[in-house]
């Protein structure tokens, strides 16, 4: 589960990640359960909300690639927080 | 329009600067209040025109929702109107397919705000501009129309308009072929814009066609009169529920008047000068499309923006529809109080139209209290007054580009 300031950060991530979805899931007016935000697949989040909360997400993290941010393969995979967190650290890591 | 009985109106839904429901809009209409303040949008100390006719308090409608500060102003002003409308004649939101139900919606530019904001973006980085990946959607010209669609569950035909300042009242006018031609059962339909965005600004200004007006804002807008300023640009949005009178009287529905004929043509020669020929011919062909003669005629709600260009030629134009009664027939610009709402105007007017033949009152056309001599008709001038008939009214929307309409109204 890597180093334990590894650790705090991905804490820190996912609740950052977690108040961005929440932001988003508030103004669409979705219901959502607080404790299960972090699994994404199973929150009533539409297409296009995800592709808002998913830009808010590179833009609050200034996370770069060539492509100006996750690819389109990457974002297939993702299910819950702590797989963008994954990504985040990735991406942090590779910068 | 030819047959396949009367179009029905069952519900009216309007966003305005001078009030975000109907109740309030008519009540300030009959009065003569301005909607025009100070631009509070953006700092406006480095344009001419410092005026503008801007809603205010939408997000505390009841129609309002919360997500619409997502979306551009021209798409939320449209939707909570249609709401409006739609709440009015009984039709409550739903996700079940309604395929016999529309939108018919116009709009003169669509979603500039947004689209300024993608611009500043981009301007400011742009090799890292960082535009929101939902600016597309909300931009379009369609936003509006689908908005709507969707939140009712609308799957029947929609269609989006945009014809300048014509838009929603031609919208209007395709509805009830629409419903006469048997291709649709209900269309809510109708006009929203929200042109106060910067860049547009400095444009329409360049056009030497704004208001310089540097007095009391209430007073900027001045159509017909001598000392007109121009034009006041203003933001706001007008539906109606339309549907087949056969419809409207199976489902109980109560039936506030009937859009009774509609024509519309192009000015070919000149993209923004209109042709008086050209507008007494729309006004002919509407009446014929209804089956009447200017004689029936009881009221009408003119295009009226404030500029000479338009002022003249619709009366003159007016003159030669209705002969030597057209000094009879009151005329209303209820631009004086609005602005130009530019593809929603039509449908404000045609909305106070219905309003002023049901209620039998002609809503003034204030700041007229020096009239050009070239305008010499009865503009029911600062007061409002009694109709003294009040069966059938008709509504003038003449847009850059050339597009004319006309719509007749028939009073219950």
């Amino acid at each position: 589960m890597g180093n334990p300031e590894q650790q705090l950060n991905r804490e820190e991530i996912k609740a950052k990640l977690r108040e961005i979805i929440k932001a988003q899931l508030e103004v669409d007016e979705v219901e959502y359960d607080e404790n299960n935000l972090d699994n994404l697949s199973e929150l009533e989040v539409d297409s296009l909300s995800f592709v808002e909360i998913i830009f808010d997400i590179e833009d609050k993290f200034d996370v770069k690639s060539a492509g100006g941010g996750f690819s389109d393969e990457q974002l297939k995979e993702i299910k819950t927080t702590d797989d963008i967190a994954d990504l985040i650290i990735a991406a942090k890591s590779a910068s | 329009m030819s047959a396949g009985g009367r179009v029905a109106i069952t519900g009216l839904g309007v966003v305005s600067p001078v009030g975000n429901d109907i109740h309030s809009f008519w009540k300030n209409s009959v009065a003569g209040v301005s909607g025009i303040r100070l631009i509070k949008r953006f700092d406006s100390a480095n344009f001419g025109c410092k005026v503008a006719g801007q809603v205010e308090g939408l997000a505390e409608s009841p129609f309002y929702k919360k997500k619409y500060v997502k979306i551009d102003p021209c798409s939320a002003m449209g939707l909570v109107a249609a709401s409006q409308a739609l709440a009015q004649a009984g039709i409550e939101m739903g996700s079940e397919k309604r395929t016999r139900c529309g939108v018919y919606s116009g709009t003169g530019i669509g979603g500039v705000t947004i689209h300024e904001t993608a611009c500043l973006k981009y301007a400011a980085k742009p090799d890292d501009p960082r535009i929101s990946p939902l600016a597309i959607v909300r931009v379009m010209n369609n936003a509006g129309a689908s908005g709507i669609a969707m939140h009712f569950g609308f799957a029947g035909e929609s269609l989006t308009v945009s014809t300048a300042c014509a838009a929603g009242l031609q919208a209007l006018g395709e509805a009830c072929r629409s419903i006469r031609d048997g291709r649709a059962d209900l269309i809510v339909a109708g006009g929203s814009d929200a042109p106060l965005s910067r860049p547009l600004y400095s444009a329409w200004q360049s056009m030497r066609v704004m208001s310089a007006w540097e007095g009391d804002p209430a007073a900027a807008s001045r159509p017909f009169s001598a000392d007109r300023s121009g034009l006041v640009l203003a933001e706001g949005a007008a539906y109606v529920v339309l549907e087949s009178e056969a419809r409207a009287r199976s489902r109980g529905a109560e039936i506030l008047g009937f859009v009774g004929g509609y024509a519309s043509n192009t000015c070919h020669g000149h993209l923004t000068r209109p042709s008086m020929e050209h507008e007494i011919d729309v006004m002919g062909d509407a009446l014929k499309s209804a089956g009447i003669t200017p004689d029936d005629v009881d009221y009408i709600h003119a295009h009226g923006t404030g500029t000479e260009a338009n002022d003249v030629i619709e009366t003159d134009a007016i003159k030669v529809v209705f002969g030597e009664r057209a000094a009879d027939v009151p005329i209303t610009s209820g631009k004086s109080m609005l602005g130009h709402t530019l593809g929603a105007s039509g449908v404000f007017g045609l909305i106070s139209a219905l309003m002023s033949l049901n209620k039998g009152i002609a809503i003034p056309t204030i700041n007229l209290d020096n009239p050009d001599p070239k305008c010499d008709l009865n503009y029911v001038a600062n007061k409002a007054q009694p109709l003294s008939r009040s069966r059938t009214a008709i509504v003038n929307a003449f847009g850059f580009g050339g597009t004319n309409c006309t719509a007749v109204i028939r009073a219950c």
